[in-house]
């Protein structure tokens, strides 16, 4: 069963790649997140804002369509753990500056799709990272997170950082920290920590960030995305 | 009796002459008997004469032979029949003798003649007859003419059976088995030829027909495998050849004779087989090719040895192949075979060979891997030559790589800073490097230069593990560096190789600048300069856009309508007011950026930074929730449809949040001009303190005489001027800003300029200057001297003239102690009046007095709010205080609700015991006031500090002490158990940690207030804890220095930021800054991952064939276990 989920999430993945050569770029443009690639948000449970910085994956989407190969869908998703369509998006999106909480079968549920292939990026807002730590540490009690070296591929596969995860937005004065589960030598999840990435993806306007920041935001998304996918 | 003799003679005579006939009769006959053989070897060679009539040929040639002999020997005996005949023969041959032999022979003893006369006829006869030839009657010659026929005739028969010898042969062959049946003769004639009848399993075979006769354009090659019964046919195209010399040159036998040829060129033989060949109607015989096995490497065995130094252990691979090691590794090669050798070699690179050792069907090879190799660009190879004891050796033997692994070069970072920095005021810098190897750090130095001067090494560690992290806190005020000097420095970490030396890695290189106050000072007065100027800039905006809220509302409320102009004013101005807002905050921010400048720098004194944190505050506050709100109101009303009275009320509201935003605004402005001008003097201070160390040092560098410094000297000299001027420039100016704030400071600094002046300091300094560049050492230390008395007066004015201010400063605060102790006696007097008055009263009239006591709390609740303020501003308030207060407030107005109830008796328990809280407060507040003099700043966090200094560095030796201990210990371990010795060692290194963590706690306890200080302190103690219960247990282990280490970093940092106060834990959103990348140079080998051994028991539990009801009751276990052991890991922070 876990090999052909798994073989499904790939399969979907590549299909988002491949795309290119069968669909025309324009046409691609118009198709919704079931026909390409797509990001989906996860809407969690526990209070926090599971739905802020609105305006980041649609950014994060386009940007990924002006410079990649990868022909993206309309839209980003949005997917409850519970969800029966949890397992066709290979790519999951979490954030917040709140409590998250997930129920026991949600849990397993995360945990199924993850070591099934899937691949989940949280970006703490400020303000999750203790719920969220504790909750992937029911996830994956034997598993604890590592950050990731600045010279990791993660750094370097479309666009280089060569000092590793960029700061984007400023809370505590901490160092930004990119810090990864690993399943056997896979990420299953990154978790991107006192970066903020989420507020460098939005409209400019929003948090009034310089340029510069704003695209080192998007195009280390970019890299998450690219690892993700070939990975 | 000479006639016996004579018919002896004759006898003797004709068996000569039957002789020699006989001979030549024979002659005859072998001749014909040739000629008659090729005659029948042609009808034979033509006929294919069948089994009945072949031998009638050459029969018939034997016979002829046999008539021709006989004929001739008739012919020649015809006339010498016997004695009489030979004796006629021989008178014919011999004339001379006249018939006396004839005679003689017929008269005969009855003859009547005389006796004499026949005797003498015998006599004549006989000696006639000897001295007759024999050769004159049988000439040996006679046979010649035969003889050279039957020559010739033998001569031609060798000739054509050289020149047909098959043919020959068959024929022979024929007529040797005359009964047997012979088929007539072939059109095509095909023969095999091959090199060899043996061939080695794996090599090519050329098969070659030979064809002579009708050349066919194909030919036929059957073969079939030893054992099998199918053959296997190819068709092979016949070739004819070009001409008789290429046949020649193709070696191939009978040349001219052969005129075509067919190849199969057979590839990879690996079976014996049988093969024959067909070309028109010929064939060739059936041939056998035998094919043996060449000797294979059937397994390879290779042993690892690593040099020492790399730590690794030997290491055996059993189906080896490439070689992959590192330089100075000795190999051994075990190679077996499938056959006996005879010689065996390893051979690299197809040039270099070595003798293997024959032990029966295996050869052993030891090889060291050199370290040469590793510099030679090239893919290097092997293979195992065999050679089997028959000679023959293995074919294409598999050749592996060498890969002679050149030990890395280790790589080391500078973590921590990481970047480019200004040096602290302390001049000690936290080190944080981490390095690794692939296997093995020797040692880690740190390498550095000051300015141009040489290199300096200092060694950080020797960790002689494959990768670490090394903390250091770099201690440079032994150098005594003077302000703008800059310190280069990076890591270099080195190997352990001990067969190529070790290697070198070096970190990126960094800097540390000693920066000049007065570049300190410029940068942080021009930044505060500028916010001044913004704050004063936005108050200006803003008192405009009250006027015209203010002359809308008019408006508003005259017209109860705005014009379009108006509303578009009134929108201008709203977002004109979010806007400054926006820059209030903004300049909040910079301030904060500006206070860690003054604080790294050390620049801002305790007191000057609590103020300003706390203007930090009031720009924070500037721009209140409650006028956002009324901004955000006042916008939704006047784009939405417009009711006047709601608009001029939002109006009203708004003005009135813009009426106590300027206010804020101007006090901010205000607090700001004095705490700008505080900096200033204090920056003052020091910049005169510093020209007094300045020429200070100069002066003893003066007297240690060194010429070659004089140079250096001078332009020191010449700076120092420079400074000089500054800081009287700066006395002037400050003096100005200082005469509205404190007027008596003004005066000192307008007199410690007027000093400055006379003393011509400046010019004195010029001139020692030159007299430095003009090598008047002398003139110039005295001249030296002069000014360094007049600069330490100077100095001492200075600090006296700050000392002055912030006694003012501390008198206030002390002051305001002094008040609210006052204020606190003075309500438990009112309490005690009141409880007497209470006493006497019964409940219901005391309830009466219940307003009373509510008003009494009341009052006490404004002393503690007011004590709450300067508790903000000082650390010296007794720690006590908060929670006697609270209880004496919550005792007082507990008191008066009972009053209120009629509880006349619990009202009174309560009145007690909250005058008793009031009167222990007043001597904690005497108490704290008495500290607050008694403290070097008034804020009391200098003391602090200086605790948290001592222990880090308490902290520091007691690291040090432990790891020597545990290395000392690693070095016994194995010999024997932990000593007696080592346990009074970890004893004592447990009681110094519990020394500390008390004191740790003490000051813990003292930063009541500071609740983010406090809580850093308190993660250090909690850390600390279990490193003291690891050693109180005795069970200390090697993380236990790292866990020292990084408390150690912790109280360092802790006492770096214990100014950070006020530090807002609410979420604070803001462009990033850059950041020093810290982090990690690698993953952990296990990426994070522990073994899972719960659930993989459950998993195999699992997995039996159980039902399902069973199944749940065994997850059900397992996750229960599981949950209990996993909950307190999860639940830690």
């Amino acid at each position: 069963m876990s090999m052909i989920v798994r073989s499904l999430i790939v399969a979907c993945a590549i299909c988002g790649m491949l795309d290119l050569a069968i669909y025309p770029a324009a046409e691609a443009q118009t198709q919704d997140h079931t026909r390409g690639f797509s990001i989906a948000r996860v809407q969690y449970d526990g209070g926090g804002d599971w739905y802020s910085d609105p305006s980041s994956l649609p950014n994060l989407m386009a940007f990924l369509t002006e410079h990649t190969t990868i022909v993206m869908a309309k839209g980003p998703a949005r997917v409850h753990l519970d969800d029966e369509d949890l397992f066709s998006h290979p790519y999951l999106y979490l954030t917040g500056h709140g409590n998250v909480r997930l129920s026991e079968p949600q849990v397993d549920r995360l945990r199924h799709y993850l070591d099934a292939g899937g691949f989940l990026h949280a970006d703490d807002n400020y303000g999750m990272d203790e719920s969220y730590r504790r909750e992937m540490k029911r996830v994956y009690p034997s598993k604890d997170f590592v950050e990731l070296p600045a010279d990791h591929g993660l750094f370097n596969c479309h666009f280089e950082f060569a000092h590793g995860l960029p700061k984007i937005h400023e809370h505590d004065g901490q160092r930004p920290q990119a810090l990864a589960l690993f399943e056997e030598d896979r990420i299953v999840v990154l978790y991107t920590f006192e970066a903020d990435l989420g507020d460098g993806w939005e409209d400019a306007h929003i948090h009034n960030d310089p340029e510069p920041s704003r695209v080192a935001a998007l195009q280390m998304g970019t890299n998450i995305v690219v690892w993700a996918l070939t990975h | 009796m000479p006639l016996p003799q004579i018919h002896h003679r004759l006898r003797r005579l004709r068996v000569r002459f039957v002789a020699i006939e006989s001979a030549r009769a024979l002659l005859w006959a072998f001749g014909g008997l040739m000629v008659g053989g090729w005659l029948a070897a042609g009808v034979e060679a033509i006929a294919y004469l069948p089994p009945i009539v072949r031998l009638v040929p050459p029969g018939l040639v034997v016979l002829g032979a046999v008539i021709v002999a006989g004929g001739v020997l008739r012919v020649g005996l015809k006339g010498v029949r016997d004695t009489h005949s030979m004796a006629l023969y021989v008178e014919k041959r011999v004339p001379s003798l006249r018939q006396r032999l004839i005679t003689a022979l017929e008269l005969d003893d009855s003859t009547p003649c005389s006796e004499a006369l026949l005797a003498i006829t015998r006599d004549e006869a006989l000696q006639s007859l000897l001295e007759t030839s024999p050769e004159q009657i049988a000439s040996r010659r006679r046979p010649r003419f035969a003889f050279w026929a039957a020559a010739a005739a033998l001569v031609i028969t060798v000739i054509l059976g050289s020149r047909f010898p098959d043919g020959a042969a068959g024929i022979a062959h024929r007529w040797a088995h005359p009964t047997l049946a012979f088929s007539p003769p072939q059109q095509t004639h095909v023969t095999l030829e091959m090199a060899t009848g043996v061939v080695v399993a794996g090599d090519d075979l050329d098969l070659h027909l030979a064809i002579s006769g009708d050349i066919p354009t194909t030919a036929t090659l059957r073969r079939r495998y030893v054992g099998e019964t199918a053959w296997l046919e190819e068709e092979l195209l016949v070739e004819e050849r070009a001409s008789e010399a290429s046949a020649e040159e193709s070696g191939t036998e009978a040349s001219g004779y052969i005129r075509a040829n067919a190849r199969f060129a057979w590839d990879d033989v690996r079976q014996s087989f049988e093969v024959q060949g067909f070309a028109g109607d010929g064939e060739t015989l059936q041939h056998t090719v035998k094919v043996i096995d060449p000797p294979v490497v059937t397994g390879l065995r290779l042993s690892f040895e690593y040099p020492d130094y790399s730590g690794l252990p030997a290491r055996v691979e059993e189906e080896g192949g490439d070689l992959r090691a590192l330089a100075g590794t000795a190999v051994r090669l075990e190679a077996s075979s499938n056959k006996r050798l005879g010689t065996a070699e390893m051979v690299i690179d197809d040039s270099v060979r070595i003798p293997a050792q024959i032990v029966d069907r295996a050869a052993v090879v030891d090889w060291v891997l050199p370290a040469v190799m590793t510099h030679d660009a090239r893919r290097h190879q092997y293979h195992i030559h065999l050679t089997d004891i028959d000679g023959i050796e293995n074919r294409e033997p598999i050749r592996y790589a060498i890969d002679i692994l050149d030990d890395e070069v280790p790589v080391v970072n500078i973590v921590n800073p990481g970047h480019d920095a200004d040096l602290p005021e302390s001049q000690q810098v936290a080190l944080g490097i981490e390095a690794m190897d692939d296997f093995g750090i020797g040692r880690i130095d740190l390498v550095y230069q000051i300015n141009d001067g040489p290199p300096l090494r200092t060694r950080l560690g020797s960790p002689a593990e494959p990768r670490t992290s090394l903390h250091h806190i770099w201690d440079l005020t032994p150098h005594q560096l003077l302000p703008e000097d800059l310190v280069t420095y990076h890591a270099e970490a080195f190997d352990n190789d001990a067969v190529g030396g070790p290697k070198k890695g070096l970190s990126s290189a960094y800097t540390l600048r000693f920066p000049s106050l007065y570049e300190l000072f410029d940068e942080v007065s021009i930044e505060q300069e500028q916010q001044l100027e913004t704050l004063e800039e936005i108050a200006e905006q803003e008192q405009d856009a009250h006027d015209l809220v203010e002359q809308l509302r008019r408006e508003v409320l005259k017209t109860d309508d705005l014009s379009w102009q108006e509303k578009k004013e009134l929108d201008a101005a709203l977002e004109a007011a979010s806007e400054r807002a926006e820059a209030v905050q903004e300049l909040a921010r910079e301030m904060a950026e500006t206070m860690d400048q003054l604080e790294k720098s050390g620049l801002g004194s305790d007191q000057l930074l609590d103020k300003m944190e706390q203007i930090r505050e009031l720009m924070a506050a500037v721009a209140s929730p409650e006028m956002q709100e009324a901004l955000e109101a006042l916008q939704q009303a006047a784009q939405g449809e417009l009711n006047p009275q709601e608009l001029a009320e939002a109006l009203r509201e708004f003005q009135q949040d813009q009426q106590s935003f300027q206010e804020r605004l101007d006090r901010t402005i205000s607090l700001l001009q004095q705490i700008h001008a505080e900096q200033r003097l204090m920056a003052a201070t020091e910049q005169a303190q510093d020209l007094e160390e300045r020429q200070q040092q100069i002066d003893e560098s003066l007297d240690a005489g060194d010429p070659s410094d004089a140079q250096r000297l001078a332009d020191q000299e010449g700076r120092l001027a420079a400074d000089t001027d500054r800081l009287q420039q700066e006395l002037d100016e400050l003096a100005e800003e200082m005469d509205q704030i404190h007027p008596p400071t003004s005066q000192g600094l307008k007199a410690q300029s007027q000093m400055m002046e006379q003393a011509k300091l400046n010019e004195r300094m010029r001139m020692m200057e030159q007299q430095l560049d003009a090598g008047a050492s002398q003139m110039a230390r005295r001249q030296g001297e002069g000014l360094e008395e007049d600069l330490g007066r100077l100095s001492e004015a200075m600090q006296e003239l700050q000392g002055e201010f912030s006694a003012g400063q501390r008198e206030n605060l002390m002051g305001a102690i002094r008040e609210i102790a006052a204020d606190l006696l003075q309500l438990s007097f009112r309490q005690e009046r009141l409880r007497r008055q209470i006493d006497t009263l019964d409940s219901p009239r005391a309830l009466l007095e219940a307003p009373r006591q509510f008003a009494l709390g009341s009052s006490l609740r404004r002393s503690i709010m007011a004590l709450a303020e300067i508790g903000r501003q000082t650390m010296s308030l007794h720690p006590g205080l908060p929670t006697t207060l609270g209880y004496a407030l919550q005792n007082a107005e507990g008191a008066a609700g009972h009053l209120s109830q009629k509880e006349r008796h619990r009202a009174l328990e309560l009145q007690s015991e909250a005058m008793r809280r009031l009167n222990e407060a007043v001597l904690m507040l005497r108490e704290s006031a008495k500290d607050l003099a008694q403290s070097k700043m008034p804020s009391g966090f200098a003391e602090a500090m200086e605790r948290m200094m001592g222990l880090s560095q308490q902290q520091a030796a007691l690291n040090e002490a432990t790891q020597r201990s545990l290395q000392q210990q690693g070095r016994q371990q194995g010999q024997q158990g932990r000593g007696g010795q080592e346990e009074m060692m970890i004893s004592r290194l447990a009681a110094e940690q519990r020394r500390i963590y008390q004191a740790l706690s003490e000051l813990e306890r003292g930063l009541r207030g500071q609740r983010s200080l406090q809580e850093r302190v308190g993660q250090i103690q909690k850390e600390m804890g279990d490193v003291l219960q690891q050693l109180e247990q005795r069970r200390p282990n090697q993380n236990l220095p790292q866990r020292q280490q990084r408390i150690l970093q912790r109280m360092l940092d802790a006492s770096r930021s214990i100014h950070a106060r006020g530090f807002e834990k609410k979420r604070r959103s803001q462009v990033a800054t850059q950041h020093a990348m810290d982090g990690p140079s690698w993953l952990p080998e296990n990426l994070g991952q522990t073994p899972d051994r719960w659930r993989q028991a459950m998993g195999e539990a699992l997995s039996g064939d159980y039902p399902a009801g069973y199944r749940r009751l065994v997850r059900r276990y397992y996750e229960t276990v599981y949950s209990d052991l996993t909950q307190p890991e999860a639940e830690q922070p």
